[in-house]
């Protein structure tokens, strides 16, 4: 759904993006010999979840988006991978810490659920409440979008 | 004949009576018992059966500044015709005076907390007619009727010359949502200084075009937010930069309320909130989920993906793919356009010769498609579905 708001822009690509970066990683996955001897199924699945949702990190912007940046990185940790970002031409930004004490004075409700979405979204910790909003619409849209490609490939693969 | 007149229009106002009280304006209130005790040698008596008639407004200019609109009544200027007024430069004057205070305390009066709820709803709807002897030079304002307004107009541009900045385009107000807001200078403020954003409502430069009826936002040079404070309220930067940031807020949560399904008929942010975060929580869940049935069928996976990376032609964004162009795939173009995966798996179908069902509508598609391809071919090592298929179908 394209965004008519001129200044929130939540466009997410097609479906057939999300399909191919999330092949991709799973054809990396097979590479890494992880499924012909899995330890467990929990590990097999985890390994799949952490792909999904590095793949529909870079599917829907790379580094273009903070949730998907901090997804990155936060997968990039993991694997103990150095990840260089490229820089991006940044506003003014706050600091955290004086954005926190300040938003617990505002609208108590809305900074409650305002925390709890932190917690959901990726990078989400470093956000002000409107941009924490932002993020999450784009989220939104690329985690259905991911759950359709899944679903799509769960069908498709399994056995009649 | 005065006091007939203005009693009868006093017997006629009824919950509305404003008091309007504001710091930065310099209207006075004054008590509905008293109405017109010191009317007005100003107002002519025509003027006054016309105009005050009709829309229940009350001036008095003696003190240059009281102001008193009933507006309970939809302002329906039938038969009111600006043509009607008298000529008068001293009229004139005072009705651009008065119509500077009403547009002031007019449009803050909308936007005032403790506006009656119908009164905004008349006002959205009906054309407000405030005695507009202000210059309704630009276009966008048309609170009287068009072809009565001219007369004023034109009279009035003569003499209301410094009559404040903002009494035009509070005429908006009336023909636009309402969202009036005193001017203040933010660009003194420090604290608006630092949120460099260009979303909001902005003011011109120009002092004589305020646009505080427009909803559009101009971008200014400066990226400066302008806000202004509305009529009732502090006008603290504080609360200014406040409100810049619920409005933003709320704004990025009726977006997000298109979004999630089923949060039209919530209202309220709580609980759209909780939504929210519970459709975030549930797409996150379901995620989990297909990836462990993934891996359910992942051996089946597995030759999958060789097969479909091997000979994927795919001009695919993603710079790691491999490039193992495959000459099996006739050139996409005739194919449709919409996606990668889409003409993939349509050629796939047009290659077995089978199922010519090149749909463009979406994934679901081609991989049912691709299913039922399986029955058909038999041999078709380069389809990624179909060696899933062919390995279980020949086991």
């Amino acid at each position: 759904m394209a965004s008519a708001d001129k200044t929130i822009n939540t466009d997410v690509p097609e479906k057939d993006v999300f399909a191919i970066h999330f092949l991709q990683s799973l054809s990396n996955l097979r590479i890494q010999n992880l499924f012909n001897s899995p330890d467990t199924t929990n590990y097999r699945v985890r390994k799949i979840k952490k792909a999904a949702y590095v793949s529909m990190a870079r599917a829907a912007g790379g580094t273009s988006r903070l949730w998907s940046r901090a997804l990155l990185r936060r997968a990039a940790k993991g694997n103990n991978k150095i990840v260089r970002f490229p820089r991006r031409k940044r506003k003014v930004t706050w600091k955290i810490s004086s954005k926190r004490r300040r938003s617990d004075q505002r609208a108590p409700v809305v900074e409650d659920a305002a925390e709890r979405l932190r917690n959901l979204v990726p990078g989400g910790g470093g956000m002000e409440t409107s941009k924490l909003m932002e993020e999450t619409a784009h989220y939104i849209k690329c985690l259905s979008m991911q759950v359709k490609v899944m679903q799509c490939l769960v069908d498709g693969l399994s056995p009649k | 004949m005065d006091m007939s007149d203005k009693d009868e229009f006093a017997a006629k106002k009824r919950d509305l009576d404003w008091r309007i009280s504001d710091s930065n304006n310099p209207i006075v209130s004054y008590p509905p018992e008293n109405p017109m005790s010191a009317p007005s040698q100003m107002m002519d008596e025509s003027f006054r059966q016309n105009l005050w008639h009709d829309c229940g407004f009350n001036v008095q200019t003696d003190a240059g500044t009281s102001f008193r609109g009933n507006v309970d009544r939809p302002l329906e200027m039938g038969g009111w015709n600006m043509a009607q007024f008298p000529a008068d430069s001293g009229f004139i004057e005072r009705a651009a005076k008065f119509s500077f205070f009403g547009c002031g305390s007019f449009g803050e009066m909308m936007m005032n907390q403790h506006s009656n709820g119908l009164f905004v709803q008349d006002m959205e709807k009906n054309q407000i007619g405030v005695a507009t002897g202000s210059k309704l030079v630009d276009g966008p304002v048309k609170v009287v009727k068009e072809n009565g307004s001219s007369d004023v107009s034109e009279d009035s541009q003569s003499s209301g010359g410094n009559n404040g900045h903002d009494d035009a385009k509070c005429m908006e107000i009336s023909s636009k949502v309402f969202n009036a807001k005193k001017r203040k200078r933010t660009v003194k403020d420090s604290e608006q200084e630092d949120k460099k954003e260009k979303d909001e409502q902005s003011p011109n430069s120009n002092a004589n075009k305020t646009n505080s009826g427009k909803q559009a936002s101009d971008p200014l040079k400066d990226g400066y937010i302008h806000m202004r404070a509305r009529r009732g309220q502090a006008t603290n930067s504080h609360s200014l930069a406040e409100r810049v940031r619920r409005e933003k807020i709320s704004e990025r949560m009726k977006f997000l309320q298109d979004l999630v399904p089923g949060c039209d008929k919530v209202t309220g942010k709580a609980v759209m909130l909780d939504e929210i975060i519970n459709y975030v929580q549930s797409l996150q869940c379901q995620i989990e989920f297909l990836s462990m049935k993934l891996s359910a069928v992942n051996p089946v996976l597995d030759f999958n993906l060789e097969s479909l990376l091997a000979k994927d032609s795919l001009h695919v964004p993603a710079p790691t793919f491999p490039q193992d162009m495959s000459m099996l795939y006739p050139p996409l173009s005739h194919l449709s356009q919409k996606g990668f995966m889409q003409p993939n798996l349509s050629s796939l179908s047009t290659l077995n010769g089978g199922l010519k069902r090149q749909d463009t509508h979406g994934y679901e598609s081609d991989q049912h498609n691709v299913v039922h391809m399986n029955h058909e071919t038999s041999t078709a090592p380069d389809h990624e579905k179909n060696t899933t298929a062919n390995t279980e179908v020949e086991p």
